[in-house]
């Protein structure tokens, strides 16, 4: 019993370790956002799709602002809107960031293979900042 | 123990497996912070809890810091984010003029967390033009 067992053992690792290796592409899932500038925080939230249900691995993310009206003070972009889950953020009167990990932020879609972003700031001068929020998915 | 080459074998794939799934998760702490602009030399300490220790570990590991200026003010002189103390643990600096910086490690910075479990964090810096610089520094721990 035990000379079957642990063959099946290291055939069943010897699977996962296949799983596991190959899936390392990269992808990215971008999404054009735009933020009333009114001197406060202001947030929105989108879905970004298509993942599918497993988790998931967040290698980095970028902004670039196509129209910043007055300029921004921040801007921030957390996955599944929770701080400890910070991908990148850019600073006063900044047009562009971008962040790559070496590690990775672990996500989980939804059932239906989604993941809330939420994208937190403020800008000035009136009217709306617009731009593209980027995230680099690994896996 | 491994006196059978594909007994040994099979375990390094296992844990190799193990790892790949188990040893990918990142999580940030942002803070924000403002720092008076006479043109002085300024310091703001702050803790923050990194995930709970794992395995045999008896050090959290820092794979990123960032900081971002909001307000800059008349601008920074110099801007240094480090473990609290230890400079040999700085984390991202920013120069003369500069809004923000990231840094990401190829290795880690091992920090000893303190007996409840946070670590002390530093922003050290100077700007001028009167006021207050406000920011945001934020540190990742790979875990």
């Amino acid at each position: 019993m035990r000379s079957r067992l642990f063959p099946t053992l290291c055939l069943s690792a010897l699977c996962l370790g296949a799983v596991a290796l190959p899936a390392q592409a990269s992808e990215t899932r971008v999404q054009p956002f735009t933020l009333l500038c009114d001197g406060t925080v202001r947030s929105v939230i989108f879905n970004v799709t298509g993942l599918g249900t497993a988790n998931r691995f967040i290698q980095g993310g970028d902004f670039s602002i196509t129209n910043p009206s007055g300029g921004v003070r921040f801007l921030q972009m957390l996955a599944e809107a929770d701080n400890t889950k910070l991908i990148v953020d850019m600073g006063f009167q900044q047009v562009r960031a971008i962040g790559q990990f070496t590690g990775f932020i672990q996500v989980t879609p939804n059932a239906s293979g989604n993941l809330p972003v939420q994208v937190t700031g403020i800008c000035m001068g009136g009217g709306s900042l617009t731009g593209f929020a980027t995230v680099y998915f690994f896996s | 123990m491994f006196n059978h080459p594909r007994r040994f074998i099979c375990t390094l794939v296992a844990c190799s497996a193990a790892g790949a799934f188990s040893a990918c998760a990142s999580e940030s702490r942002i803070k924000s912070f403002s720092m008076l602009c006479d043109g002085t030399n300024k310091t703001v300490v702050y803790a923050v809890t990194p995930p709970p220790l794992t395995g045999m570990n008896t050090k959290n590991f820092i794979q990123t810091g960032s900081v971002v200026i909001t307000g800059p003010r008349g601008g920074l002189k110099f801007l240094r984010f480090q473990v609290a103390g230890h400079s040999e643990f700085t984390v991202n600096v920013l120069g003369k003029g500069e809004i923000s910086n990231r840094g990401d490690f190829t290795g880690f910075l091992g920090v000893t967390p303190s007996p409840s479990g946070n670590i002390s964090m530093q922003v050290t810096g100077a700007c001028i033009g009167g006021g207050m610089l406000q920011g945001f520094a934020t540190v990742w721990f790979f875990s």
